[in-house]
């Protein structure tokens, strides 16, 4: 399977090498990681998602995070595969166009945070999710159903 | 299953030299609680802090808040796999501190936590306005990393609760509220011919600092399980979490479920209670599918004619409750979804992050958004700083006279999904 990380964390960049090497199933043979993270801001990030899900890849992970806090954070991370099938019903495109509207209303650019620590909270906590999620991605793959 | 809450009325928190209760007024003995939280030695130092409904406090950053209590017929007596050894919970007597909690709070990852205000505007909006708390603000050991941190104040508030209910072991409760759901097969004629509806409790499930525990274990790390009900509201629960404060579902709130007890006043009057399944809120669409086809198949083969279902958090998790409505609703299983809404400042934006038309029957308990004005505090427990972090605060918050503004976002329990809280809505 190809699968795609697209992110703009420093952090997730930083980490990515032991990221896809100890949580992920890159080990099994035939799959294959690439890492897209050339990004100006969290925009371009989700225009390159909207493109790729035009171009038969699939959004393997929910556009949103679980935390009202992390909507509008300016960095964010999410997992595509290269799949020509739908995603068991969802229906990623609106789910994106949802999440990006409310990223509008609440999104603060890295610039207008001067505030370090809050920084750094947003890297780690998008981080931890995306950790969790190669963990889940990791299992079901094992069960043949990723 | 038979289990006894009994309630020990408290009206008030003292610190001093001993642990007891007297006439209501619950002693605390400042040295011996905190030689037993830094037995912990990622904690550096602890505060001890009484807030009391009425004072003019603002609590800030606020992690969790627990209800103590101590288990008498069971060797168990804190939280299973937790704090203690594992073990079934649920069963026997349980003697719970009314009126009284313990409140955790320190920064441990901006964006976090929450708020309590003690009196005033604020009051109205959270149920912990109106217990008497003890607040334990802990100091961590430098280089603690944040879920190490976060791991060790979440222990610490269960130790902490469990250790002021021992003080009730030996007193006669002032009243007792008995659970008692027996299993299917001894179910009389009280039930016969009443609709069957079953429990969907959903849990926030997305990594560290995003967790629930059930017994102890990860939830992210189970599939969906049925539990009996007095479980949860005996210690089973904890939580790991801080989505936004507002639905955060904090453990006292899940030994306090207010589903759970009013599904319990209608067993054998108009309904029969099959039940809870607990479900995780994963991060993959795979998660996502393997969790609800589980959880809503573990519903059918319950014999469930409906079905309430509550969301933690919000954003992707909306996408879990439209995926278990639908799949049991296209079953012919009626459902209630009890969530909140994030629906802008100004209320108009779509509430939920996913919708389906099967979705009819809907409970909102308040929208996230919305903003409140709450007055200068005459006492901050904390760091009134963490507001510019919080979800629902920002560096704006802060007003020249001392008041801030903030979203209920940012108010620990304001829009709980479970609802245990103070909002509701009225015709006029």
């Amino acid at each position: 399977m190809n699968y795609m990380l697209i992110t703009n964390n420093p952090l997730v960049i930083e980490k990515q090498a032991v990221l896809l090497s100890n949580n992920s199933s890159n080990d099994k043979q035939g799959d294959n990681w690439q890492v897209c993270r050339e990004f100006n801001d969290i925009w371009e990030l989700f225009s390159e998602v909207r493109s790729l899900l035009q171009q038969d890849w699939k959004l393997l992970t929910h556009p949103l995070p679980a935390n009202g806090g992390l909507i509008g954070s300016p960095f964010r991370s999410l997992i595509l595969a290269y799949q020509k099938a739908e995603n068991a019903g969802y229906r990623t495109q609106k789910l994106l166009d949802e999440a990006e509207e409310r990223w509008r209303k609440k999104y603060q650019a890295p610039t207008e945070i001067n505030n370090a620590d809050k920084v750094k909270a947003y890297q780690k906590l998008d981080l931890w999710a995306l950790e969790s999620s190669l963990k889940e991605l990791k299992i079901f793959e094992q069960l043949g159903g990723a | 299953m038979k289990l006894e809450i009994g309630e020990v009325q408290i009206e008030d928190i003292k610190l001093g030299e001993q642990t007891k209760i007297e006439d209501g007024l619950l002693h605390v003995s400042r040295a011996e609680l905190r030689k037993l939280l830094l037995e912990d030695k990622r904690l550096a130092a602890v505060e001890m802090t009484v807030a009391r409904p009425g004072d003019k406090t603002r609590i800030i950053p606020v992690k969790d808040v627990i209800e103590p209590r101590v288990r008498l017929d069971n060797e168990i007596t804190g939280y299973p796999g937790v704090t203690d050894k594992m073990g079934r919970v649920g069963a026997g007597r349980t003697l719970a501190l009314k009126g009284a909690a313990v409140v955790t709070t320190g920064d441990i990852v901006a964006i976090q936590e929450g708020l309590i205000d003690m009196w005033g505007e604020g009051a109205k909006y959270t149920p912990f306005s109106q217990t008497c708390n003890l607040v334990l603000t802990f100091t961590p050991r430098r280089n603690l990393e944040a879920h190490q941190h976060e791991e060790a104040v979440r222990e610490a508030g269960l130790k902490a609760a469990e250790y002021l209910g021992k003080a009730a072991e030996n007193m006669e409760p002032d009243n007792i509220n008995t659970y008692d759901l027996p299993a299917m097969n001894k179910r009389g004629e009280e039930v016969e011919g009443l609709p069957r509806v079953a429990y969907l409790k959903m849990l926030i499930a997305q990594g560290l600092l995003h967790d629930s525990y059930i017994y102890g274990i990860d939830a992210k790390e189970t599939l969906p399980t049925w539990i009996h009900p007095n479980e949860i509201l005996d210690g089973a629960l904890v939580s790991g979490n801080c989505v936004a404060a507002c639905d955060k579902i904090t453990t006292y709130q899940h030994q306090n479920n207010s589903i759970i007890l009013d599904l319990y006043d209608r067993h054998g009057k108009d309904l029969n209670f099959l039940g809870v399944v607990l479900t995780p809120e994963l991060t993959t669409f795979t998660g996502k599918v393997r969790a609800c086809e589980h959880a809503t198949g573990l519903i059918k083969t319950m014999g469930a004619d409906g079905v309430i279902i509550s969301e933690e958090g919000y954003g992707n998790p909306d996408s879990d409750l439209l995926q278990n409505c639908k799949l049991l609703e296209e079953d012919g299983i009626k459902t209630v979804l009890i969530t909140d809404e994030c629906a802008g400042n100004d209320g108009f934006s779509q509430s939920l992050a996913d919708t389906s038309s099967v979705a009819k029957a809907v409970i909102s308990t308040g929208n996230v958004s919305h903003m409140v004005k709450l007055d200068p505090a005459e006492r901050v427990i904390g760091n009134i700083g963490s507001l510019a972090n919080l979800a629902g605060g920002s560096g704006d918050s802060f007003c020249d006279d001392g008041s801030i503004v903030c979203e209920l976002n940012a108010i620990i329990g304001s829009t709980s999904e479970i609802g245990y809280h103070n909002l509701t809505a009225r015709q006029y």
